[in-house]
């Protein structure tokens, strides 16, 4: 898979504030690849810098095999990105916001306008000045500036906020949908559930260091825990954690997570039930991508 | 939003495909946005309107008729004069609002992180700017010219039944003609490079609105302070600071390059004679200094916006 974005040793500092340090990342062709991590994180820094708008501190951002540093002007035409909140021109309509934006690449036609403005929903709207738009509406229109170009690469930072549970949905599919052709999707965002469902890989990010970069789905396989509900649990987590492969026994909430003595559950069932704590229920736990966030980021729920 | 997004590219993707940003498509956004601004059009209907009926007060008099009559060069020397102050005057306040918005509104709004994520260079952008704001300029110039020359036209075809006054100007006309017309582009361009610099300073609208407007009362108004000053201190050197002011120095350019002509500027001028070489200066090195700290400011600054 052909590298479209990458982060050689990419690093940034705000005085001797570091906010980015050393991020290797390569995000490849056609992937939807997820960029996490707490407020403060470095997540917008780092998008910046791959778009030229901040100047890294040392290392280097390539955009389709290209420095975006040296050659900015070459490969961003070819990227299309949504930062933070959306920025219009909210005195200008709908429709003038993507013929002001269309222009600075030297125009674009009034067929694509109105295509873009029907693939976010905004057709009705268009001529409206953008002032009266809704949050969502403005984040749909951020998305139709983002895609009027038709990019290889599209950078997305926080694509879902402002928008409906149907909107939602919606950007869902049109994200998978533009991957399906080809496409890059590198998307930001708080919302775990969402990214969880449409990643395939995944970087967590923590004060500007990168933890982790993984498939969504090794992340998310279990690992080799289960999730019990029996009588006097306590005495049961007392009895588990004195046996060597038990030792991780804890409490969440009601429940009691702990491992099996050879991975398999009937053999946990086999020993609680032989020692006479017969389980109400027993079932592999399956830890979610915020699970997994925040003991990556050292976060509480 | 529709996840179908090949059926809806009708457009093919090559021709949406462009190898870099064009400066001619940027200057072209530019004046879209400059267009599309009602305040705008607002403060030049405000303008024209001014300017028909401030016109018509005073070519209705007797007094210019009187003129006209008894002189035609005294006539044009007088009518050109303060035309040429009313244009750098009136096209001062409506370049330094719309470059310090055209400027700063892309701070304000954080839609510089738009044009620069699309790889448009940051001077690429500061020049289409400028070129956008020279041509409301120059429109600015072109309109007022025309409204100005309808109604000479007008008020010597009333007084003497025909426009050949006009249109056979004296030599000595013509030549101030051209010099007023050549310090209303340098006060066009000055003025841009203030509004400008001003929004690219403080990265936001409000602030660059602010600095840019209080700027040429401050500075006209500041030859009263120093003008006070000295009557106060009896210190004669404090009078030479007004001669380093950009807007007495940019007030006095036609009487300096006419100087036979005896005209008076309307507005402050410097409190200690100074020469059209110096005067040259003062305004070439306050449209350098904005010129290079905006340039400095655009290109070393992240954007955070």
């Amino acid at each position: 898979m052909d590298a479209v974005l990458e982060t050689h040793d990419l690093s940034k500092s705000y005085g001797s504030r570091p906010a980015v340090k050393k991020l290797n990342l390569s995000v490849g062709q056609g992937e939807i690849f997820g960029f996490l991590g707490p407020n403060g994180a470095g997540k917008t820094t780092t998008i910046r810098m791959a778009l030229g708008l901040i100047r890294p501190s040392g290392g280097t951002v390539e955009v389709l095999g290209q420095d975006v540093a040296r050659h900015g002007d070459r490969v961003l035409p070819r990227v299309g990105a949504l930062v933070e909140s959306p920025a219009l021109y909210l005195y200008m309509s709908g429709r003038d916001n993507l013929k002001a934006v269309g222009d600075l690449l030297g125009g674009v036609p009034s067929r694509r306008i109105d295509e873009v403005l029907e693939l976010v929903g905004l057709s009705g709207r268009q001529r409206d000045r953008v002032k009266t738009y809704s949050m969502g509406m403005k984040q749909r229109l951020g998305l139709a500036i983002a895609l009027l170009h038709d990019p290889d690469l599209l950078i997305l930072d926080e694509p879902a906020n402002g928008l409906d549970p149907a909107g939602i949905v919606e950007m869902r599919d049109l994200l998978r949908g533009l991957a399906a052709e080809g496409k890059t999707v590198f998307v930001s965002s708080h919302v775990l559930a969402e990214v969880q469902q449409i990643c395939g890989r995944v970087a967590i990010i923590n004060l500007g260091e990168l933890v982790k970069v993984a498939r969504v789905a090794e992340l998310l396989e279990s690992q080799g825990e289960f999730v019990v509900l029996v009588e006097n649990a306590e005495a049961v987590l007392e009895l588990l954690q004195r046996q060597d492969w038990g030792r991780s026994a804890r409490m969440d909430g009601g429940s009691l997570i702990c491992s099996s003595p050879t991975g398999r559950g009937r053999d946990l069932a086999r020993f609680l039930a032989g020692a006479g704590h017969w389980p109400d229920s027993l079932a592999e736990r399956h830890q979610d991508l915020e699970d997994i966030f925040l003991s990556l980021t050292g976060g509480d729920r | 939003m529709s996840a179908d997004t090949a059926s809806v590219r009708s457009v093919p993707a090559e021709a949406l495909r462009s190898p870099g940003p064009s400066f001619l498509g940027v200057v072209r956004g530019e004046l879209l946005k400059l267009s599309r601004q009602r305040a705008l059009w607002a403060l030049l209907a405000g303008g024209t309107l001014l300017l028909v009926v401030t016109g018509l007060a005073l070519l209705t008099t007797g007094d210019l008729e009187t003129r006209y009559k008894a002189s035609h060069e005294s006539f044009f020397a007088n009518t050109f004069d303060i035309l040429g102050a009313l244009f750098n005057t009136g096209s001062g306040i409506v370049l330094l609002l719309s470059a310090a918005r055209l400027f700063g509104m892309e701070y304000s709004g954080g839609t510089i992180r738009i044009l620069l994520a699309r790889g448009v260079g940051r001077l690429q952008l500061y020049l289409a700017k400028l070129v956008a704001l020279a041509v409301l300029g120059a429109g600015l110039l072109v309109g007022f010219t025309a409204i100005a020359g309808a109604m000479i036209a007008i008020a010597i075809q009333s007084w003497t039944g025909s426009i050949g006054g006009l249109t056979s100007l004296p030599p000595v006309s013509v030549e101030l003609l051209k010099v007023i017309l050549l310090v209303a582009l340098v006060s066009v361009g000055v003025t841009v490079l203030l509004g400008s610099t001003a929004a690219i300073l403080g990265r936001s609208l409000s602030f660059g609105m602010a600095v840019a407007m209080g700027f040429f009362p401050a500075d006209n108004f500041g030859t009263l302070i120093l003008f006070i000053l000295q009557r106060v201190t009896h210190n004669d050197a404090i009078l030479k600071v007004s001669a380093y002011l950009l807007g007495p120095n940019l007030n006095v350019l036609v009487s300096l390059l006419e100087p036979g002509l005896k005209l008076r500027p309307i507005f402050a001028s410097p409190l200690v004679t100074v020469s059209a070489a110096h005067a040259w200066t003062v305004v070439g090195v306050y449209s350098a200094v904005f010129l290079a700290g905006s340039v400095l400011l655009l290109v070393r600054r992240d954007v955070l916006e």
